[in-house]
């Protein structure tokens, strides 16, 4: 061919550099493996990174590369040295990943040859690997699998060498072998064995750190989460009847001891036992199926009053879910929740919990809830009278009420009168508690955005809130949220929709800039929102929740796990073996030389004859090798003679033949019996 | 061409690095009883397993036709012109072809459309003078990933020569003297005077290569001289002092060679065969053919 | 090369026109004895009405070949030496001047023959040999605006000899292309020279040659070699031998020679009997036809031709 003298520079090339588009993929991946590690790595490391890129690109097509070992060596320890440094140590996950993307970067530098090249793909794996130890959000797995798909795509490339075409071609290939093995990998997903190795580290305190509220009620605790998007969980109610039609408040915890504006819970809740719990009627229980993200505490969420109570939690004094473990991962669980208040009666022990007071209260504190309470005689109307003061006496609700300490109820109550559901809810739990009527804060979400396409309600860290339980003696612990008496539109919407009418009727100031407000109100960019919103809950829901204990509950439904995981792998690579092998016929029949009929059953011939011991080459013409089939095969000489002849007749004859190819088919279905 | 029966599907070095990836995930993944990294693993694994038969099918209805290799001096170059067919209705990618045991290099052949072929030369070291089979040709494919490798083997009979290396006096034997304890005696096989040009004989000196008409893309030329001596040169075998056969073979050679380039009639004597006087490529390649088969311990 | 099948496979439509050529082919295999391929390959050339050339040394019967093919066909014989002095006006003719008609009237060189023998080609100088080759092709002669036709049938036999290289011009490449064939006959087997010693003086057999064919008979089967049928699949093995050889060779075969294939291994068809040409006749006339169409690959030099053609025919698939 003509470019013999082409592929001879292709030959020397292979073996010196890598060639450009190969590495072009491969700089991609890597680039989609950052965001995963960005948190983790050391400010200087993502510079190095993408500098040793960017130098790879210079270097490669002039021929250099890092090659004295000892600049390596030296670099090797400037880069530990540089590390230990921004660590104060070499141990636990974020050094090491590190120290991994420092490699990767220096074997970008050195590398030149084809092995080399695989390594550095094997590297990229493993950082591929280490970003999702680290993280496992949608996005940051967006990225990862992206990068997955570009590594292979750079593989392609790799093998690929010179050939002409488009540069996006290596991509459809890899889209091609994807789309094929995914049914492979939900099979493997779904019930290949989750076979515990019996090694297990801990990657650092990642999740250690608590998001979300604390168990102290302080003021401004809960005003710093107003502006988090984090997700705190998400719920569904799997009986659509069932969906509650009043504001949606999910408990979280009950706070007992007051210090003033602060509240706090106890450290080790005691837990309710099974007798003294009261059942509500079934048709007004609502069942809520909760994926809950980690947070790190042990407490778990429920619509209002929840009594079922899913495993490894507990239900504890205050009537709040209380998990047995802190909540480290993402963990599903359902729950029945009752609308009705509960506890008809009040225990000593709690009702001195309950009326407990910290001795800074000052007297004119004490002298306004002496006068909420002097003026009516049941606790019904005190109640009404304190929300009255609320409503009435100026208080103003807002997410910036600037600082309060501890013991500024007065401050709050007296001067400034302004303040988020925190202080309220503090407030008037202490007010209670003053004129004597038990009362506790509870601390919990309200509302949550419906997604249409998931099916579920998302509520996030925006939407914590604080409200308060009184215990009126004929009805039980009474739910007041006194934010209501301020701000009466807060409880049916979620925070950022209700905060959003404010700024739209002009009632506050916004945080954010106009743009972005305006932006995040377009329909079509709410419907992306929503959409990804909805991806992520399946990401969570389908994916991040189907650890080894799921697929438990998943095989033994399916009458898996009766003889053990062995039987199970096995049955699975037979599947998987015929679902390759399937690929493999399919493939081949799509890239078999096409043939006409006659070709095709002449094709048969030759291979019988071919199992019988007589080859034909394929340049052999049909005369030729019959006559050689006829001297190797005697016996079959006739049959031979017949079949070639009538190949001839309708291969090479001139003009139409009466001869029929079923007559000729029958000849060749013949062959064997001769034999 | 005839293939062995069943392509052989043999994992690479690569594939070593990609148990370790998955190694590293699996145990990663049963750790931390992670599902995002399950997936990943699960999705690496199944991607390598759709690839093999991706590879196994790299190779379907390829099929290699060698070409007869020229001959080459020991010490030089065999190149053996081979052509790959490709039958199947697929183009097909990423083909290395080899012949094993000959410390030849692997040839890549990067793409072959459907129903084209493509033809590369295979070159290895030619070593021991004699006639050499190449027994079998590997035709093998990694593509798309490179985590293993198909291997088609070709039976193949096709033979090549490699004549002795040529070594010795450059300068002719002057005249028929068939004593066996005379010294040759040369002469001059050149004069001065610039007479023409004619094709390059492999195994020459290139001396006398005329570089100017190769920079012009010519082929190989020789530059001729005049005064080239009348009359034929006998070259005799039991004529030469060397004790060493295959010494004296390269002797002979590099006078065939000698006797070529400067067109003048050799006549070849060996105890085994004789070669009447006469030039040409034809005479020339006969009597290398002669030396090359000549019996021997390394003679094949 | 032979079919397996002593009968054809399906009988050609004039059996007549078989026997005739068998007899032909069988009185001149008399002469040459032991060379019965050779003689096959040439009578297939004739009737496929292309040009022979042999290529061998001298006194293997070159010229007793083409002058039985002559006499057994009737046909008018002339032999021409090439010399290096030879003009083209030497074969072609001359114009001369006449005093008695006061005109230039044409006197008919020697190429105005039927059968003619071109003894060493390769002597004349390359001003003569396209003189005659020209001729060859066009099957007619310009002089002085004058158009002579050529007579029918017009075979021309050329040889040379590929071992003398001082003073010869060797037939340059697209000149090569107009002869269908280039044959060797090579020196005969141990068993068929003793038969040629032990027999007749083959001046005296060719002598006694009587006519096998007529010239309107040869006319007539070298019409029917045309009408061979050739069929799609065949057609399309024909194309891959020229697809091969242009992809492997650097030049390839020329159309010209994709057109000489068909017609040679229509008349071999033919000639065994057949009214369809089958693979097996390509590869039976393959190497003739195409070794000396591939001998001068610019990027293979040294291989012959003829080692080139049988790698083409033992390589490229039957479809």
């Amino acid at each position: 061919m003509s470019n013999s003298r082409n592929s001879r520079r292709t030959q020397q090339w292979r073996d010196t550099t890598i060639p450009r588009r190969p590495l072009l993929w491969l700089a991609a991946a890597l680039l989609f493996t950052l965001p995963a590690l960005l948190g983790t790595l050391a400010s200087w490391v993502p510079f190095l990174f993408l500098f040793a890129l960017v130098l790879k690109f210079w270097m490669e097509p002039r021929g250099y590369r890092l090659r004295s070992t000892s600049l390596k060596l030296i670099l090797m320890a400037l880069t530990l040295g540089a590390i230990f440094l921004s660590y104060n140590t070499l141990k636990g996950i974020e050094p090491a990943v590190s120290l991994l993307t420092v490699l990767v970067s220096l074997k970008i530098l050195e590398a030149h040859t084809a092995r080399e090249f695989q390594v550095m793909v094997t590297m990229a794996w493993v950082l591929c690997l280490c970003g999702f130890l680290l993280s496992q959000d949608l996005a940051i797995a967006f990225c990862l699998f992206v990068a997955f798909a570009l590594l292979i795509a750079a593989l392609v490339q790799f093998h690929r060498g010179s050939s002409p075409g488009a540069f996006w071609l290596p991509l459809a290939t890899t889209l091609k072998l994807v789309a094929q093995a995914a049914p492979v990998v939900v099979l493997l997903f779904l019930l290949f064995p989750r076979i515990n190795t019996g090694f297990q580290f801990r990657i650092g305190d990642l999740h250690a750190a608590m998001t979300g509220f604390s168990d102290r009620l302080s003021p401004g605790g809960i005003e710093m989460l107003a502006n988090s998007s984090d997700i705190a969980f998400r719920a569904e109610f799997p009986d659509r009847r069932t969906r509650p039609a009043g504001p949606m408040y999910w408990r979280g915890l009950v706070m007992w001891h007051c210090e003033g504006l602060e509240w706090r819970a106890p450290y080790a809740p005691a837990s309710i036992s099974d007798s003294s719990r009261q059942y509500p009627a079934s048709d007004k229980a609502i069942r809520q199926r909760i994926t809950i993200a980690p947070h790190g505490a042990r407490w778990m969420f429920a619509l209002d009053r929840p009594f079922g109570i899913p495993s490894g939690a507990m239900l504890a004094r205050g009537n709040y879910l209380y998990s047995v473990q802190p909540i480290r991962k993402s963990r599903r669980y359902e729950v029945l929740s009752s609308t009705d208040p509960i506890g008809k009666e009040l225990g000593a022990r709690e009702r001195r919990e309950a009326l407990q007071l910290p001795a800074s209260i000052s007297p004119a504190v004490r002298e306004l809830a002496g006068s909420l309470a002097a003026r009516n005689s049941g606790p019904r109307a005190t109640v009404a009278s304190a929300l009255q003061f609320f409503r009435t006496q100026g208080f103003r609700y807002s997410l910036s009420p600037g600082e309060y300490n501890k013991n500024d109820l007065d401050e709050f109550l007296f001067r400034r009168r302004t303040g988020f559901c925190e202080h309220y809810a503090a407030s008037f739990a202490t007010l209670m508690r003053l004129a004597g009527i038990p009362a506790r804060v509870v601390v919990g979400y309200l509302g949550g955005e419906y997604n249409d396409l998931g099916g579920f309600f998302l509520v996030r860290q925006a939407d914590t809130h604080a409200w308060c339980e009184v215990w009126i003696p004929e009805n039980g612990w009474t739910r007041i949220d006194p934010t209501t008496a301020v701000a009466p539109d807060r409880a049916s919407l979620d925070l950022s929709s209700f905060l959003a009418g404010r700024i739209a009727s002009g009632e506050m100031a916004t945080g954010r800039t106009a743009f972005v407000t305006q932006l995040a109100r377009l329909p079509l960019v709410n419907q992306i929102r929503l959409i990804w919103e909805a991806l992520n809950y399946q990401w969570d829901t389908r994916v991040l929740a189907f650890d080894a204990d799921v697929q438990d509950v998943l095989l033994t439904s399916l009458g898996l796990t009766n003889s053990g995981p062995f039987p199970l792998v096995m049955q699975v690579l037979i599947v998987v073996s015929a679902l390759l092998i399937i690929y493999a016929g399919w493939m081949q029949l799509q890239t078999r030389p096409r043939a006409d009929r006659i070709q095709a059953l002449y094709e048969r011939y030759c291979q019988k004859l071919a199992r019988i011991g007589v080859q034909r080459d394929p340049w052999e013409g049909p005369s030729d090798f019959a006559k050689r089939a006829a001297q190797s095969l005697p016996n079959a000489s006739e049959c031979v003679r017949q079949i070639t002849e009538t190949y001839i007749a309708l291969r090479y004859a001139p003009g139409p033949t009466a001869i029929s190819l079923d007559k000729f088919a029958k000849e060749i279905d013949a062959v064997t019996a001769h034999r | 061409m005839k293939a062995g029966k069943f392509p052989l599907l043999y994992p690479t070095a690569s594939f070593a690095g990609l148990l370790f990836v998955l190694g590293a995930m699996w145990y990663a993944a049963s750790s931390q009883n992670s599902p995002a990294v399950y997936l990943l693993l699960f999705a690496l694994t199944a991607v390598f397993l759709v690839s093999i038969p991706h590879t196994l099918l790299n190779l379907a209805d390829v099929t290699i036709a060698p070409e007869s290799a020229k001959p080459a001096f020991a010490g030089q170059e065999v190149s053996l012109p081979v052509e790959i067919m490709n039958c199947s209705r697929a183009t097909r990618r990423g083909i290395q072809l080899v012949v094993p045991g000959r410390g030849g290099k692997r040839k890549h052949v990067d793409c072959i459309p459907a129903g084209k072929a493509a033809r590369v030369t295979l070159r290895f070291p030619a070593k021991q003078r004699g006639e050499h089979r190449i027994a079998t040709l590997r035709l093998t494919s990694t593509y798309p990933l490179g985590f293993v490798r198909v291997l088609k083997k070709f039976g193949s009979s096709q033979t090549y020569l490699v004549y002795p290396k040529p070594s010795g006096d450059p300068r002719l034997p002057m005249h028929r003297a068939r004593s066996p304890h005379s010294r040759p005696q040369t002469e001059l096989a050149e004069g001065d005077d610039f007479a023409g040009v004619r094709a390059y004989v492999p195994g020459e000196s290139q001396r006398h290569i005329d570089w100017r008409a190769v920079a012009r893309g010519q082929p190989l030329m020789t530059k001729q001289f005049a005064a080239e001596a009348e009359g034929s040169v006998h070259l005799d075998f039991s004529a030469l002092r060397f004790h060493g056969a295959e010494e004296r073979l390269s002797q002979l050679a590099l006078w065939v060679i000698e006797a070529e380039r400067v067109r003048r009639p050799y006549s070849l004597r060996l105890p085994n065969t004789e070669i009447a006087p006469a030039v040409g490529e034809a005479h020339f390649h006969r009597c290398l053919r002669a030396l090359s088969l000549f019996p021997g311990k390394e003679g094949a | 090369m032979e079919t397996m099948f002593a009968q054809p496979i399906i009988p050609a439509d004039d059996s007549s026109v078989t026997d005739d050529v068998d007899a032909f082919v069988k009185q001149i295999c008399e002469v040459i004895v032991g060379k019965n391929h050779a003689v096959k390959l040439a009578v297939a050339c004739l009737l496929a009405r292309g040009h022979l050339l042999i290529e061998d040394i001298p006194g293997v019967g070159k010229t007793t070949l083409s002058q039985a093919l002559a006499r057994s066909l009737a046909l008018a014989f002339q032999r021409i030496q090439f010399t290096s002095d030879l003009l083209p006006a030497d074969i072609l003719g001359n114009s001369i001047f006449d005093r008695d008609e006061q005109r230039f009237v044409f006197h008919r060189g020697p190429l105005f023959s039927q059968v003619v023998l071109i003894d060493e080609v390769n002597r004349a100088t390359p001003k003569t040999q396209s003189a005659l080759l020209e001729a060859m092709e066009e099957h007619h002669i310009s002089i002085d605006g004058v158009t002579y036709e050529l007579p029918e049938p017009f075979f021309v036999v050329a040889t040379q000899n590929p071992q003398t290289a001082v003073g010869t011009f060797p037939l340059p490449e697209s000149q090569l292309d107009r002869f269908l064939m280039r044959i060797e006959l090579g020196v005969p087997e141990r068993a068929s020279e003793r038969a040629m010693l032990l027999g007749m003086d083959r001046r005296e057999m060719l002598k006694e040659l009587k006519p096998v064919i007529s010239p309107r008979t040869l006319i007539e089967i070298q019409d029917n070699v045309r009408k061979v049928h050739a069929s799609a699949a065949l057609l399309d093995y024909l194309q891959d031998l020229l697809d091969a050889s242009r992809q492997r060779h650097n030049p390839g075969l020329s159309p010209r020679a994709g057109l000489a294939l068909l017609h040679a291994s229509q008349a071999w068809a033919l000639m065994n009997g057949r009214d369809m040409v089958l693979p097996e006749d390509i590869q039976a006339i393959g190497i003739t036809v195409m070794g000396h169409r591939l001998g001068h690959d610019i990027e293979q030099p040294g291989q012959s031709g003829r080692t080139l053609a049988d790698n083409l025919l033992h390589s490229v698939p039957v479809p």
